[in-house]
């Protein structure tokens, strides 16, 4: 019987660095964005808030987060899980690219492919649950329980969504509008998070320790 | 130690959050740990605050280990 659970520890010394709950914030956010963007028809390119949204994000991390927790460098084991994490993501986002490069060659060619109208019939449902499977993926490599509660709950909201969806509204609309209430409550459980987080670990206090960056 | 054996490095802070410790009591650890050449202590200045980096020497990973291996039969001892 081994007295000491490496694992644990090294479990709580991760997720610590996610108790701020700024990851929350951050996607809750772009997910609001997102529904007030396609139900407004906004015309700037989407691509502007995500780069804002992730700057933000990053300079958070490191004016809030790591002068509270200090900082530090992972193993091997935890970074391999990270690449895991970004290959998945990268290997999804190219399978995607390519299923709209083919839907667009065919629907050029005057052509309407029945798969399309399929994922038109279905397209919450479907997009729900591949936004549900990435937070799910996202919970599962980074070690955050609460993420698996969130894709569970897009997946519940978009399917019921789907039920309801008004008449003459055509899928994108639909998910747009579920993501406003979802990235709400991710918003603000990332919030309450963030508060708990900032009482946890008060800034520290004067000479008596030195702070990493 | 079991704190930096998981980790490849960290500050002062993060081990102080991590094992509840006060800067004072981590502080006396951190000093006879690298006496005894089991941590390596790296001092810096990050902007305009000072930050110190430790992390353990390979001296530090295999008392550990023997640590951990001790640990183990006791306890395995004292279950039987």
């Amino acid at each position: 019987m081994d007295p000491i659970d490496l694992k644990e520890i090294e479990r709580r010394a991760y997720t610590s660095y996610h108790e701020d709950g700024l990851l929350d914030i951050l996607i809750g956010v772009m997910m609001m964005i997102h529904g007030i963007y396609v139900l407004a028809e906004m015309d700037i390119p989407f691509y502007i808030f995500i780069i804002i949204a992730s700057t933000v994000w990053a300079n958070s991390k490191k004016t809030i987060t790591i002068p509270r927790i200090g900082y530090v460098k992972f193993r091997e084991g935890r970074r391999s899980r990270q690449r895991k994490l970004i290959t998945i993501s990268l290997t999804a986002t190219t399978f995607l690219i390519t299923l709209g490069l083919i839907a667009f060659t065919q629907l050029s060619g005057g052509q309407r492919p029945l798969w399309l109208d399929g994922i038109a019939e279905y397209g919450m449902i479907i997009v729900g649950a591949a936004l549900g499977l990435a937070l799910f993926a996202l919970g599962y490599f980074k070690d955050l329980d609460r993420f698996t509660a969130y894709g569970a709950l897009t997946i519940v909201m978009n399917v019921a969504g789907s039920l309801i969806l008004p008449s003459g509204w055509d899928f994108w609309q639909g998910i747009a509008a579920v993501n406003i209430p979802l990235g709400a409550v991710l918003f603000g459980y990332g919030g309450y998070m963030l508060y708990r987080f900032k009482r946890k670990y008060p800034l520290p206090m004067g000479d008596e320790v030195d702070v990493g960056e | 130690m079991a704190h930096l054996f998981v980790v490849e490095s960290a500050d002062f802070l993060f081990l102080m959050r991590q094992t509840g410790m006060t800067f004072g009591n981590l502080s006396s650890h951190m000093s006879r740990l690298e006496v005894a050449g089991y941590i390596d202590v790296e001092k810096e200045f990050v902007g305009k605050k000072p930050n110190t980096k430790l992390h353990l020497t390979e001296d530090g990973r295999a008392a550990f280990q023997e640590y951990r291996r001790n640990m183990r039969h006791v306890f395995g001892d004292l279950s039987n």
